[in-house]
């Protein structure tokens, strides 16, 4: 019963980075209709500048990811006010290859930069690990699952108060509508696609001291939260985040009880499962096509 | 393409090895390079027939080649079965997974599908990896020499006409097939699902139907691959190769054969020319997929086009796509 409430633990801890890029990935996905498959490359770019503050220059750690998350929110805007602004009328698919010819270039570039040799990255608080009774706090599993939270609340907070959030939902519901009314879509969709991002960069910061800094330490992550987000229903906020948490908790029982190595195998089999019985998600709801 | 180009192009390929007799001893391996372009070409072709004519992403395409590669290895290695069979067992085993990943898929909405094909591409390197009582695991299969219909085709001259003749037969069918009712159903819900349904085109059916005809060639292509190499390892399919057949489309231009072959050319020889620097062949075609779709969102077919064709194409009206051979 103990080792299961550990592995429940690791699952939840492990499961608030794949929500956290989830929550991103919804953002962008509810502002732009676009799945961001650069999502965990750009996470990655911006981990590099906190690793080259921290091993270069020997910036603090907060400062380190404060300036992390704002080389990201820019990255996200700029993509989005480059690249992706233009093809607002072009096809679906021509948006999402955009995103896909961007992770390519991204994660060469960061390769051709700093190549592949994996970096450390120290543990971002170092205190020692909590005993709770049988189980044992890791300090950083607690500060992503706070961080988790406390973002989570925040970005409920900006969607259900805050002018730029409501007018986000309002381009949601319908873009043409809301440029009607005077929304400043172009200004909302970078500003959507920036916190976007910031959250990917705020998962892959996290993620740096377990899974070392190298241009593909996003790979596995933004993978399972792309399947947060579809188990989610893609385009609610909520449920991508609890289907992060189900999912870290998932991938840690696959991999204490059955093949680590195929753990990514097993998931996409659950996956296809799901859709196959809800094809909206666990917590989406059915979608009618507008023509 | 003018006819006579495409016969100038086909008789250079058809004499290339006896010009390659000059090179000595490294003709081997350029033949090697040019058949294994060959497949890679085939692969592309059935990936554009999904993107290109029906709208739908793949990004998971060397799964299908990894499943056609290992099932004609298998077959050789425990069977002895011959070059014909093995390809076309490799091609029938991606076309049945197609429809496993097919259904629930092609219910879905379309970037759901690049995401379950990303998922089948890694599943399918994952397996391999792991299963090695059936795989070889990471030390790979290796195959007995290729025969056909009782000749030897181990030589890499015979191999090089195999795969050459196998990509002729791959454009002639695809090409066959977009003028059919089922072809034009393919461009029908590439434009509009809802229009195309309408109009009576049975909109999941011509999906699945897209997605099992695109795996079937992959297969094919990888069981020719299989007997091409020798060898077969999890390595040559993992997610990165699904991405280089993904730009050879984009850079290419999508919905056409002309344009897939180019864009196998360019993605092929940016692939050889910068395997040096780590990164380098990344970036290259990274960057090139993000200029072609925000600049020359024709990709080569466009520039492939003849020159009338384009004049007549740039005083067209606005907002109209043309759909070309």
């Amino acid at each position: 019963m103990q080792f299961l409430l550990q592995i429940a633990l690791a699952g939840l801890a492990q499961g608030s980075l794949f929500a956290l890029t989830a929550l991103g990935l919804v953002m962008i996905y509810n502002a732009s209709a676009v799945v961001n498959f650069a999502h965990g490359a750009m996470g990655m770019a911006a981990t590099y500048v906190a690793y080259v503050l921290i091993a270069r220059f020997e910036v603090p750690f907060a400062l380190a990811f404060a300036a992390a998350l704002v080389a990201a929110f820019v990255l996200g805007a700029v993509v989005q006010a480059l690249f992706l602004a233009r093809l607002r009328d072009a096809p679906l698919l021509s948006q999402v290859v955009v995103t896909l010819g961007l992770f390519m270039l991204l994660e060469g570039l960061v390769g051709i930069a700093f190549g592949y040799n994996p970096r450390p990255m120290r543990e971002s608080i170092a205190i020692a690990p909590v005993i709770l009774g049988d189980l044992v706090l890791r300090p950083q599993d607690v500060l992503q699952l706070a961080l988790l939270l406390i973002l989570g609340v925040a970005l409920a907070a900006f969607f259900a108060a805050t002018k730029i959030g409501l007018g986000m939902r309002a381009i949601t519901e319908n873009t043409y509508a809301a440029r009607l009314i005077g929304i400043p879509v172009g200004r909302l969709l970078a500003i959507a696609w920036g916190t976007g991002v910031a959250l990917s960069a705020v998962a892959a910061v996290l993620a740096a001291p377990t899974t070392s800094v190298t241009p593909n330490m996003m790979d596995t992550i933004v993978v399972y939260g792309f399947v947060a987000a579809i188990v989610g229903g893609f385009g609610s906020m909520a449920g991508a985040l609890v289907g992060g948490l189900i999912l870290g908790v998932v991938v840690n029982l696959i991999d204490a009880f059955l093949a680590p190595e195929l753990a990514m195998s097993i998931v996409f089999g659950l996956l296809l499962v799901v859709l196959y019985v809800r094809p909206d998600g666990l917590f989406g709801r059915a979608q009618v096509q507008k023509v | 393409m003018s006819r006579r180009l495409v016969i100038a192009i086909l008789v250079a390929c058809a004499v290339l090895p006896i010009a390659f007799q000059a090179l000595g001893q490294r003709q081997v391996y350029w033949l090697f390079v040019i058949s294994e372009f060959y497949v890679f070409a085939i692969v592309a072709i059935s990936l554009d027939l999904l993107m290109g004519r029906s709208g739908q992403i793949s990004l998971g395409q060397s799964g299908f080649v990894a499943l056609g590669a290992y099932t004609a290895a298998i077959l050789n290695q425990r069977f002895n079965v011959d070059l014909p069979l093995g390809m076309l067992a490799g091609a029938v085993t991606a076309a049945v997974a197609s429809l496993v990943l097919g259904f629930p898929a092609t219910r879905l909405r379309g970037h759901y599908l690049g995401i379950v094909t990303l998922g089948f591409g890694i599943a399918i390197d994952q397996i391999a990896l792991k299963w090695d009582a059936l795989t070889g695991g990471d030390q790979g299969i290796h195959l007995h020499r290729p025969a056909l219909f009782g000749l030897d085709a181990g030589t890499p001259v015979r191999m090089y006409y195999v795969a050459l003749v196998a990509l002729v037969v791959t454009v002639l069918l695809v090409r066959g097939l977009t003028q059919t009712r089922i072809g034009r159903a393919f461009a029908a819900i590439k434009d509009s699902e809802v229009a195309a349904a309408a109009m009576g085109v049975p909109v999941a059916r011509t999906k699945v139907l897209a997605f099992f005809v695109s795996a079937f060639l992959a297969g094919a292509a990888g069981g020719i691959y299989a007997f091409l190499a020798g060898f077969v390892a999890p390595e040559d399919f993992g997610i990165e190769s699904s991405l280089l057949f993904f730009a050879m489309v984009v850079i290419g231009g999508m919905g056409s054969i002309p344009g897939a072959i180019g864009g196998a050319v360019v993605v092929d020889a940016v692939k050889n020319a910068a395997a040096t620097v780590s990164g380098l062949s990344l970036a290259l075609l990274g960057g090139m997929i993000v200029l072609v779709v925000l600049f020359f969102p024709g990709g080569l077919k466009a520039l492939l086009r003849p020159r009338g064709a384009r004049r007549a194409r740039r005083h067209a009206p606005k907002g109209v796509v043309r759909q070309d051979a």
